[in-house]
C-alpha cells in the first residue's frame, strides 16, 4: 500500500442516549467539553487526521444524530464503516446492558466482510463517583467478545485518545487486508467543486 | 420527557415501517424477499388501541390507511437451483464457525464463537451465527430473540412478526461441490442467498444528473457529506438486436471504433448545434415547430443509427410524442451534464438510491428532528370550526399535536383518494452473471434505453450496476428496468428481458443465447405513481395537511425536489429552502434553553418525503406537548 496516500476510514460511535458519545468525539477532535447536556445538535461527522504506523489516516467519525433515541438510525450510518465504538455510561447500568443490542444492531446492519469488524468499548464518565457498572463487569463482557475495553472520561480527557487510536490502528490493519479496496474509490461532492467544461 | 420550546420549529418524522424511505428504500437480498412476501400476501393489520376517547366534541377525524396498497403484481423468479439453497444461511458479520450441521452446537451462540478457530470458506453453510433479532423489536423483547439458529436478516419485516424469508431453519449441510472451482464465475442461487447482505436493491431506479436539482440540493445543504457516488460509465443503445455503446462526449466520438469518419463528423456537428440551439432558431423553427423531434432528426443528415442514438439514448424522448423543441432541450440537458464528474451525465449513489432519503433524514435529525420508525398513525384530528388539522393519533393511542402535517400519499385512505387517478410504474430487478456489453473493464455502470416495439408506447430504461456500486455481490450485476406501466410489470418488461438476457441458464443454449448474460433471479412489480396528483384531487384534506407523493417514473429526481420545495414554501414562505447548515460552533444557545433559536433548517422536508407525518410547530405558541414516546 502506498504509504503516502492518505487512507480514509469511517468510524461510527453507538450507544444509548446520553452516555456521552458526542462529548467523547468533541474531546478527541476539538479537545473541548461542555458540561450541560446537549443533544447531538449540529454535530454529525467529525474529522481528524492522525498518523498510525507511518500512514496518515483521515478518520471520519460519525455521530448518531440523536436517532438512537427511538432506535431509528438510518442504515446509511452503518454502511461503509471501518470500525465501531460502543459507548456506555458507567453510572447507568441500563446503558451497559444495552451494549449487546447495540453490538448486534451494528453487526446486522453493516455489510459483512471477510475480516472481523474492529470494535472498542468505552465506559464513560469515570469522573463521577457514583458508579453502577464495576470495571470488572465491563471488562469481563468485553473479554468475552474479544473487544478492547477502555475506561474513559470525556470531561477530564482520560484515555479518550488511546481508545480512538486503538480503534484506528485496528481499522487500518483490517483495511489493508481487504483486497477490494478499489471499491472505495468514489466521488464525493463538495461545495468547492469546480465543474470542468463540458467536453462536447 | 416532554419538551417545551420557546421558539424555533420542531420536526417529528414517523414511519409505520421499520425502514426508511417507503417506496424509495433499498434492501438486502433477504430483505427484498421479505418485502416481496409481504406484498404478495394479504396480511391483516393489528387492531389498534381505542382512540375515540381522545377526540373532543369539537373535533372530527380523518382515518388513515391501514395497509400500503402501492405495490401490485409482484412476481419473483429464481432461475437457478432453488432447492440447493434451502439450508443456506445468509452470511453475517460475525466470524465464521467450524460447525458442521449440528444444531446443538449452533445454540451455543456468541459466547463460544471466539474460541473456535476460523474455518475456510469451503464450508459456507456453516458460517453465520447472527442472533435473530428483528431490527425493530423493542428493547423488552429483544433479549428473547437470541436464538442463534435463525440468521435471516429481518430488515423489512414488520416488527411484530418474525417474517422469515425463504431461508429455512435446518441442519446446515456442507456442500463443497457447490462452489467447486470448475467454473469460477458460475454464481448459484445459494451463493446469492449467502452473500445476500452485499446486495442493496433499490425499489426505485434513478440516476442523478450531474447538473440537476438534486445534486445542487445535496451540495447546497451539505447533505452530500453523507453520501458517495460513482460515475455512470456508459451510455448504451439497443439496435437491431445488439447492444452498442453510444459515444457522446467529444473524446468518445473521436475514439469510437463503431462510427465511420463521416458519422463522427455528422454527430459532432449535430451535438455542437444542440448545445447551443437557441442561437440558431432558423434551424429548428418554421417547418419543424410542429413536427416531432424524430422527424426533425431525419432532416439533419444523420444516419439511422445516429438518429437512434440521439433520440433514444441521448435525448431519451418519445418517437411519437416529443416535439422538436422538447427534443432539443433534452439533448442539451444531457450534453451540459457531460464532463462535470465524468464521461456521462450521470452519477449513482454508492449503496444505491435508497441512501438519498436517509441522508436527508440524518441531516434533519442532526439539527433536532426526531425520528421514529415502526410508528403508525391512525388518524388526523381536525378541528370542526376552523377545518384545520390539530393532531394525530398514533398506533399506540397517543395524541400528538402539531401545526403542520406532511403525509405521504400511500398513508391516505381510499375514501380520501376516490377521485385520484393514479398511474403506475412497471419495475423489474434482475441479478445477472455478466454485463450486457462485455468490454475490458467489468466494473461499469451503464444506462440503456430500449425503444418500444410500438412507437406510441413508452421506452424501457435499463440500468446495469456492477459490484463496485456496492449494490450486488462480486461477479454479479444488478439490472433495473423501469417504464411507465401499460399493463402488469411482467407483461411490460419481460419481452425486453427476453431480448437482452438468457432466461434459460440450465438448458443447452443456442450460440446467440450463450452470449447474453444469464438471469439468476428476477422480480417484477408495479408501483403506484402518485406524482403529479393535484392536492385538490384528495377529498376533504385540511389546508395545513400537505401530501407528498411516492416516486415518479422519470430518470432524474427533479419531481421530488420540486415538490419538496413547493410544500416547504407553502408552509414557510419567508424561509429559505434547505440552506447550508450552520457550523455547530456557530449555533448560539440561549442560556435557558436546550435547543437553539436558529433551527429553521430542521423544518426542511426531505427531498424524498417518505414519512407518514412530519410535524412542526410554529414558535409563537408556548408549548408543544409531546406525549412520552419512549417504550
Amino acid at each position: 500500500m502506498d504509504a503516502s496516500k492518505k487512507v480514509d476510514l469511517k468510524i461510527i460511535i453507538i450507544g444509548a442516549l446520553g452516555v456521552g458519545k458526542t462529548s467523547l468525539l468533541h474531546q478527541y477532535v476539538h479537545k473541548t467539553f461542555y458540561e450541560d447536556y446537549r443533544t447531538t445538535l449540529g454535530a454529525s461527522i467529525l474529522t481528524k487526521v492522525v498518523a498510525v504506523d507511518n500512514t496518515p489516516l483521515k478518520l471520519q467519525i460519525w455521530d448518531t444524530g440523536g436517532q438512537e433515541r427511538f432506535r431509528s438510525m438510518v442504515s446509511t450510518f452503518y454502511k461503509g464503516s471501518d470500525g465501531c465504538m460502543l459507548a456506555f455510561d458507567v453510572t447507568d447500568r441500563e446503558s451497559f446492558e444495552s451494549l449487546d443490542n447495540w453490538r448486534d444492531d451494528f453487526l446486522e446492519k453493516v455489510i459483512p466482510r471477510e475480516q472481523d469488524f474492529p470494535m472498542v468499548v468505552l465506559g464513560n464518565k469515570i469522573d463521577i463517583c457514583d458508579r453502577q457498572v464495576p470495571k470488572e463487569t465491563a471488562a469481563a463482557w468485553c473479554k468475552e467478545k474479544d473487544i478492547p475495553y477502555f475506561e474513559v472520561s470525556a470531561k477530564n480527557n482520560i484515555n479518550v485518545a488511546e481508545a480512538f487510536e486503538t480503534l484506528a490502528k485496528q481499522a487500518l490493519t483490517t483495511y489493508k487486508g481487504i483486497l477490494e479496496s478499489y471499491l472505495t474509490d468514489s466521488i464525493k461532492l463538495t461545495p468547492n467543486d469546480k465543474p470542468k467544461k463540458s467536453c462536447c | 420527557m416532554s419538551d417545551t420550546l420557546k421558539s424555533g420549529q420542531r420536526v417529528l418524522h414517523v414511519d409505520s415501517k421499520n425502514y426508511y424511505g417507503g417506496n424509495w428504500a433499498s434492501f438486502s437480498f433477504s430483505g427484498l424477499l421479505s418485502w416481496i412476501k409481504e406484498n404478495q400476501q394479504k396480511t391483516d393489520t393489528d387492531e389498534c388501541e381505542d382512540w375515540k376517547k381522545l377526540i373532543l366534541e369539537t373535533e372530527e377525524v380523518i382515518s388513515l390507511s391501514k395497509k400500503d396498497k402501492t405495490i401490485q403484481h409482484v412476481e419473483d423468479f429464481c432461475f437457478g437451483d432453488q432447492d440447493s439453497a434451502e439450508d443456506v444461511e445468509e452470511a453475517g458479520a460475525l466470524p465464521k464457525l467450524p460447525v458442521f450441521g449440528a444444531p446443538g452446537a449452533e445454540g451455543v451462540a456468541q459466547e463460544s464463537e471466539k474460541e473456535c478457530p476460523p474455518v475456510e470458506s469451503a464450508l459456507p453453510e456453516a458460517e453465520s451465527q447472527e442472533p435473530d433479532k428483528a431490527t425493530g423489536t423493542e428493547p423488552a423483547s429483544a433479549t428473547a430473540g437470541h436464538d442463534a439458529e435463525i440468521t435471516s436478516e429481518n430488515e423489512s419485516s414488520p416488527s411484530t412478526a418474525l417474517g422469515k424469508p425463504t431461508l429455512e431453519l435446518g441442519k446446515t449441510e456442507a456442500a463443497p461441490s457447490e462452489i467447486s472451482a470448475q467454473e469460477p464465475k458460475k454464481i448459484t442461487y445459494s451463493q446469492i442467498v449467502r452473500e445476500g447482505r452485499r446486495f442493496n436493491i433499490d425499489l426505485v431506479s434513478k440516476l442523478l444528473y450531474s447538473r440537476g436539482l438534486l445534486i445542487d440540493l445535496l451540495i447546497k445543504s451539505n447533505v452530500s457529506r453523507y453520501a458517495e457516488f460513482k460515475n455512470a460509465t456508459r451510455i448504451l443503445a439497443f439496435r437491431e438486436g445488439k447492444v452498442e455503446q453510444v459515444p457522446c462526449s467529444r473524446a468518445d466520438v473521436f475514439n469510437s471504433r463503431q462510427l465511420t469518419m463521416v458519422e463522427k463528423r455528422m454527430l459532432m456537428k449535430f451535438l455542437t448545434f444542440c448545445l447551443d440551439y437557441e442561437q440558431h432558431p432558423d434551424e429548428y423553427q418554421g417547418n419543424y415547430e410542429n413536427s416531432t423531434f424524430a422527424q426533425f432528426l431525419r432532416t439533419r443528415k444523420l444516419t439511422p443509427s445516429l438518429q437512434h442514438f440521439i433520440l433514444h439514448s441521448i435525448a431519451m424522448v418519445s418517437e411519437t410524442d416529443c416535439s422538436t423543441l422538447e427534443g432539443l432541450q433534452a439533448t442539451k440537458k444531457f450534453l451540459q451534464c457531460l464532463g462535470r464528474y465524468g464521461n456521462t451525465p450521470f452519477l449513482f449513489p454508492l449503496y444505491g438510491q435508497g441512501e438519498i432519503p436517509q441522508c436527508f433524514c440524518r441531516m434533519c435529525a442532526v439539527f433536532g428532528g426526531i425520528y421514529c420508525l415502526r410508528h403508525s398513525v391512525q388518524c388526523l384530528v381536525v378541528d370542526k370550526e376552523s377545518g384545520r388539522c390539530k393532531a394525530i393519533v398514533d398506533h399506540f393511542g397517543q395524541r400528538i399535536s402539531a401545526n403542520y402535517f406532511i403525509v405521504e400519499d400511500s398513508y391516505l385512505s381510499e375514501s380520501v383518494c376516490t377521485k385520484v387517478c393514479y398511474r403506475q410504474i412497471s419495475r423489474a430487478v434482475l441479478i445477472t452473471d455478466q454485463s450486457l456489453l462485455n468490454t475490458d473493464s467489468e466494473q461499469q455502470v451503464s444506462i440503456l434505453t430500449v425503444p418500444p416495439v410500438d412507437p406510441g408506447k413508452p421506452a424501457v430504461c435499463v440500468i446495469e450496476l456492477c459490484s463496485s456500486t456496492m449494490t450486488c455481490m462480486k461477479d454479479t450485476y444488478l439490472v433495473h428496468l423501469t417504464c411507465p406501466s401499460t399493463k402488469t410489470a411482467r407483461e411490460d418488461l419481460e419481452p425486453v428481458v427476453q431480448k437482452l438476457f438468457n432466461l434459460n441458464p440450465e438448458k443447452e443454449a443456442v450460440n446467440e443465447e450463450l452470449e447474453k448474460p444469464r438471469v439468476l433471479w428476477a422480480v417484477y412489480f408495479n408501483m403506484r405513481d402518485s406524482s403529479g396528483v393535484e392536492k385538490s384531487s384528495y377529498d376533504g384534506l385540511p389546508s395545513n395537511v400537505y401530501v407528498c407523493s411516492g416516486p415518479d417514473s422519470a430518470l432524474g429526481n427533479d419531481c421530488a425536489v420540486k415538490q419538496a420545495e413547493t410544500i416547504f414554501q407553502e408552509m414557510f414562505p419567508a424561509e429559505e429552502f434547505c440552506p447550508a447548515p450552520p457550523n455547530p460552533e456557530d449555533i448560539i444557545y440561549d442560556e435557558d434553553e436546550i435547543v437553539p433559536e436558529e433551527s429553521g433548517f430542521s423544518n426542511s422536508p426531505e427531498t424524498k418525503p417518505e414519512s407518514a407525518t412530519e410535524e412542526s410547530s410554529s414558535g409563537d405558541s408556548a408549548a408543544v406537548k409531546k406525549e412520552d414516546n419512549e417504550e
